[in-house]
Order: C-alpha cells, then sequence, then structure tokens
C-alpha cells in the first residue's frame, strides 16, 4: 500500500501536478500521452484535462504571444513558450527525505561493493540535507538491510530472462547449497523480501529470501531450460499444534500466523513445510513453547535435546 | 469551477515569476485572469490561492511597495527559491538519484519518491547509469505508519499508538518519537514513552493500526545529538560479549557469520562467537539443538542446559 504524500488528499495535487508537467514535456518534448500520462500515475483523459487548462495559462496578457504553446491533438505532446515555468519546483521535505533514505541506502551497498560511487552520493546527500530541517539526518536513518549487488544482479536475470548461480542458507535444513535460478520477480512478505524463481536443482518453482543469499554470479542460462508451464512445487505442510505458556507473539512472527491469534488460551496451531525446521524453533524457545503433536515430532525433538544434553555431560 | 481556480493559480504563478519587481494587489487583479467579483471576493480569492501555493511549497515574498507613501503590500515568487537547484550535476549523479527514488517502489515513500523523480527527470539531464552496475537498492518498509512518524518526528509531535506486547497483548502507548531506524530488515522507532517515564524502542511491524498525531508541533524538546542508529546499536545490536561455541562442520551457516574458528577437530569447528543479547544468543543455541555446544560464558552454559532439561521434561 503506497502511503499519502504531502498534498495528496488536500486537493492540491492537481496544481501541483499542473506545475510539474511543464519542465517535463519541456525536456522531453514530443512524449506520447500514454507515457506521460503513466510517469504522472494518471489517466489519458485526466492528462488531457491538464493539458487543456494548462493551454489557458500564461503571462498577464493572455494573448497568444504571452500562452504557453501546448500540442497534443496528435497523440503526442510538445510545449513551447513556457519558459517561466520551464525549470522544475523545489523539491519539497518529503521528497527529500526519501532521496536522502534512498541515497543511504545506495551507499550502504556501494560501501560494500563499488567503493568508488561513495563520495559521490556522499556529496548528493550533503547537497539535499541543505534543503530541509537538518535533524532529519540523524533521526530518520537507513541501517544495513538489503544485499544490493545480489538483487542488482538477479534483477539483470529477470530483466533479461536470464539465469544466476546462488549460494543460499537454507535455514529449514541449516545447509549451504549452490543452484541455478531463473529469477521471475521480488516479493515483500513478512518483512523480507523474496525472489520467486524456477531452481534448477529441485526441478520446481521456489521462493528465496533475499538476506539468505550468500552470493550470486549471472550464468549463461543458453544451456539450461526452463519449463514454461508447471506450479509451485507442492510439498506437503504439517500442521503443528503448540502449546504456548508465554512469548505469543515470537511465535506468531515465526511461524507466520496472519493475525490468527490462538484458539484457545494456550494451544496454536501452526503449519510447516519442514519438520526440522520446526522442531529447531520450538527448541529455540527453550520449553516457554511445547510442542504437542503430531506425535512423532514430539518424541524427535525430546531425542534431539536429549542428544543435546549429553553434548554437555561429554 | 476547480479548473478556474487552478487556471488561475497557474496564472499567479507564472506572473509572480515573471515579474522583476513586487505586484501590488491592485496590479495583480487588474492583470491577472481569473480574479472576478467584489473588491472583497476578490481578496478573499488572493488570500486563499497565497495560502495554496505556499502549501504546495512556494514561497511567496511580501514587501512593502513604498512604505512612506503607499502602504500596499507586493508580492513576488523569487525564482532561486521556486526551482530545483543541485548545483551542476552529472549523468552518473542523476543515475544515482534516481535509484534512490526507485528504491522506494511499493514501499512507504513511493509518492514522494516518485514525484521527485519526476523533478529530477525534468531537469534533462540523461541518467548515466553504466556508472553504477549491479546496484539495485530497495527500501522494504511498507508500514502506513512510517510517513507519519517522519513527521512527528521532525516536528516534535506526540503520538498515540497500539502496540503489540510480547504475550500479544494490545497496550496503548504514549509516546515523544526521537528517531526511525532500520537494522537487520526492520524498522524500529525510538521514542520516549511517557507512562514509563524512560526511552523505548518499538519495532514497527509491531505498530497495529494507524499511529495518532496527538498534540500540537514543538510538544517536547528532543537531545539535539541523538542519533537513531547509533542508539539502536548500542542499545540492541552491538556485540557485547564472546561465547565459546563448538559447531558441528557444516552446520551452523548463520551462526558462524559471527564466528572465528579456533580449532576443528573431526567433528567439530570450535569457534568464539560474538553475540549482543544473552537472552536472544540462548534461544539461538537451543535452536542449532545438538549441532552446537557451547562452552562458556558459565551463564550461557548454565541457561543452555536447564533449557535443554526442561524440553526433555515437558515433552515425556
Amino acid at each position: 500500500m503506497l502511503m499519502s504524500s504531502t498534498n495528496q488528499n488536500s486537493g492540491l495535487e492537481k496544481i501541483e501536478r499542473l506545475l510539474d508537467l511543464v519542465p517535463y514535456v519541456a525536456t522531453h518534448q514530443g512524449i506520447a500521452l500514454e507515457e506521460l500520462a503513466k510517469e504522472f500515475s494518471i489517466s489519458t483523459s485526466q492528462l488531457t484535462e491538464d493539458l487543456t487548462t494548462l493551454w489557458m495559462c500564461g503571462l498577464p496578457g493572455y494573448t497568444p504571444l504571452e500562452l504557453m504553446d501546448l500540442s497534443f491533438d496528435t497523440g503526442f505532446v510538445s510545449i513551447s513558450n513556457a519558459e517561466t515555468l520551464a525549470r522544475p519546483r523545489i523539491l519539497d521535505r518529503d521528497e527529500v527525505l526519501a532521496l536522502i533514505l534512498g541515497l543511504e541506502t545506495l551507499q550502504e551497498d556501494a560501501s560494500r561493493n563499488h567503493g568508488d560511487q561513495i563520495e559521490t552520493i556522499a556529496k548528493l546527500v550533503a547537497k539535499l540535507i541543505g534543503f530541509i530541517d537538518s535533524n532529519v539526518e540523524r533521526t530518520v536513518q537507513v541501517g544495513s538491510s538489503a544485499l544490493s549487488n545480489e538483487r542488482g544482479i538477479l534483477q539483470k536475470a529477470i530483466a533479461k530472462g536470464g539465469a544466476a548461480e546462488i549460494t543460499y542458507h537454507s535455514i529449514s535444513r541449516d545447509e549451504v547449497s549452490k543452484r541455478v535460478i531463473h529469477p521471475i520477480e521480488f516479493i515483500f512478505a513478512n518483512g523480507h523480501e523474496y525472489v520467486s524463481a524456477f531452481c534448477d536443482l529441485t526441478q520446481s518453482y521456489r521462493t528465496f529470501r533475499i538476506d539468505r543469499i550468500m552470493q550470486v554470479a549471472s550464468v549463461d542460462a543458453a544451456d539450461s531450460i526452463v519449463p514454461m508451464s508447471g506450479s509451485t512445487s507442492s510439498d506437503e505442510k504439517i500442521a503443528i499444534t503448540l502449546k504456548v505458556h508465554s512469548r505469543y507473539r515470537d511465535v506468531v512472527e515465526r511461524f507466520n500466523l496472519d493475525g490468527g491469534l490462538p484458539i484457545t488460551p494456550e494451544l496454536v496451531e501452526v503449519e510447516s513445510f519442514s519438520a526440522d525446521w520446526a522442531t529447531r524453533e520450538i527448541m529455540g524457545f527453550g520449553g516457554q513453547v511445547g510442542l504437542v503433536s503430531p506425535l512423532e515430532l514430539r518424541a524427535s525433538l525430546r531425542d534431539r535435546a536429549l542428544r543435546a544434553l549429553k553434548g554437555y555431560q561429554a | 469551477m476547480a479548473s478556474r481556480k487552478n487556471e488561475r493559480l497557474v496564472n499567479l504563478t507564472i506572473a509572480l515569476l515573471a515579474t522583476k519587481r513586487f505586484l501590488t494587489k491592485s496590479e495583480i487583479f487588474r492583470t491577472i485572469d481569473g480574479y472576478e467579483g467584489t473588491t472583497e471576493s476578490k481578496e478573499r480569492m488572493f488570500e486563499r490561492d497565497k495560502d495554496d501555493l505556499r502549501r504546495i511549497g512556494i514561497s511567496i515574498e511580501v514587501q512593502g511597495v513604498d512604505p512612506g507613501f503607499e502602504d500596499e503590500p507586493g508580492y513576488r515568487i523569487h525564482p532561486e527559491r521556486y526551482s530545483l537547484n543541485l548545483g551542476e550535476l552529472n549523468g552518473t549523479e542523476v543515475a544515482l538519484l534516481s535509484l534512490a527514488a526507485e528504491a522506494w517502489r511499493g514501499a512507504a515513500l513511493g509518492v514522494a519518491a516518485q514525484s521527485a523523480l519526476v523533478k529530477l527527470r525534468s531537469l534533462g539531464i540523461d541518467s548515466d547509469f553504466d556508472a553504477i552496475p549491479n546496484l539495485s537498492p530497495r527500501l522494504n518498509v511498507q508500514s502506513p505508519n512510517f510517513y507519519p512518524l517522519t513527521r512527528a518526528i521532525a516536528d516534535h509531535i506526540a503520538v498515540d499508538f497500539t502496540y503489540l506486547s510480547s504475550e500479544l497483548n494490545e497496550e496503548l502507548r504514549h509516546v515523544h518519537p526521537y528517531g526511525l531506524g532500520s537494522r537487520h530488515g526492520h524498522w524500529y522507532l525510538v521514542a520516549y514513552d511517557t507512562d514509563r517515564a524512560d526511552i523505548r524502542t518499538f519495532r514497527l511491524d509491531r505498530i497495529v493500526n494507524q499511529v495518532e498525531l496527538v498534540s500540537k508541533v514543538n510538544f517536547f524538546k528532543s537531545d539535539p545529538n541523538f542519533k537513531v542508529l547509533e542508539y539502536l546499536d548500542s542499545t540492541l545490536f552491538e556485540n557485547q560479549a564472546v561465547a565459546r561455541v563448538s559447531i558441528r562442520l557444516g552446520r551452523g551457516h548463520g551462526l558462524r557469520r559471527n564466528a572465528t574458528v579456533l580449532s576443528t577437530d573431526d567433528e567439530y569447528d570450535l569457534c568464539e562467537v560474538s553475540y549482543s543479547n544473552p537472552s536472544h544468543f540462548t534461544d539461538y543455541i537451543l535452536w542449532h539443538a545438538d549441532d552446537v555446544i557451547v562452552h562458556g560464558p558459565e551463564e550461557v552454559r548454565t541457561e543452555v542446559i536447564k533449557r535443554l532439561q526442561t524440553l526433555v521434561d515437558a515433552h515425556e
């Protein structure tokens, strides 16, 4: 969901757009109506209405000499006699904030990958800070998270329909493996970013959490073939009943219970593709969460805990 | 009619930008298209128009034309304060700024980022994306509270929200927001909790529903040297302790990211691992079941053994 910017609901977005259309068209003479509408996230009929309004505007006097000269009846837009409004408007606070945070993210990545852009980015941030109250710089900050070099390679593979070799840490088995994938798209879910892809190794559609991809390299996709149809891998989910003594929130977050609250004050049903991963998660609660069923999983959890205890008696 | 009004606003902007000297109200009413009716209604129209232009960030200068002779003020818009001026920009810089804006696609500041992008593109400088290979950052903050919180922080406005407690209770919190920062994929709000009379950290995705801005601007003071990431690191993420652990060969890949291998036998790597929060670290050791054995610090070792015994007893 998109969050509204400053004037999105104040009725002033139209006047802002009118003022911003002029410099955009001035530097993109002959742009197609559809393309221009898309750039401003409006319909073409809305755009035509805007251009008709602008067509009536100009310097006092309002004779053809003073009015802006717009042409758009051919489906392509051009403008002249619009020098007064020809430079883009100053950035507002939200726009500056968005750019600064975006640049900070870039800087974080550049410092890991290409040291050469760091100074340029810092210079841009310094320029932008001049436009707003400087406390924003220290009160809203982006820390390390996205692995942009990895994303960049995947992004290119998506754009070109290519493939990439990833080194992936599978949490469910606590194993690292190399595999060739054909990335399809990026997805956000539960606060994490994933890439959905066809995986050559398992010959199925899988999703991979970006922050668990340890390395990426682009590969020549010519020799591996992606099946054009087929569905996401259809492993069976296991239903697990938990007894929650405390830390409900952690249970909800780790098992992705989508807003679903406990069935009874204590018993919660969760689902997982991996018995191994679920068992580990429950062990990680250290006794504050118990595994009620399936019974064989309960027994295997107890075995593991016993084996781990033996490690301390040695 | 709305389009008449927008037309008038555009014409007013053009006239005030183009003029070299300040224009008086009567000049404005005489020359700019769209001011109609009685003097009183023209005045009202003009007052509203000025407010509207100021609300979209256009700064209108006011000056007494000749205070000794006539007290009618004059108005104009200074072109330097109207238009975007980022100094000389080359194609690489424009490409970096574009990437910074694209990072918000579909996220909290997506709308502002898109309008910034339109303005940047209007500069007519071609982006040089070849200069910045493989960068594709993404700001994955989806929370609808991100944007109102940035406002509350900048303007020192008190905020109320409902927060999901560790036991999943919905608690009403009253705070003075100090900062927003991200670490390891999550966004955190650092704020002074007025009920608890202390600074607290809240994960943004645990705030239920919409935050409410409940005070006037400048309602509280905050430390002018407060740096949100520094605060988060020192309270939540800084690795403050080191444990000695045995990690089974080929296992514990997450744990190994913060580990140094001291020695290796045919079953385990003996490692030193740094960690920040002892109770989270204990959980994480337990998560690895029999793949990890912790040797010290003693408190962690004792706690892990105790918890394993609890797990065994609870699953008879």
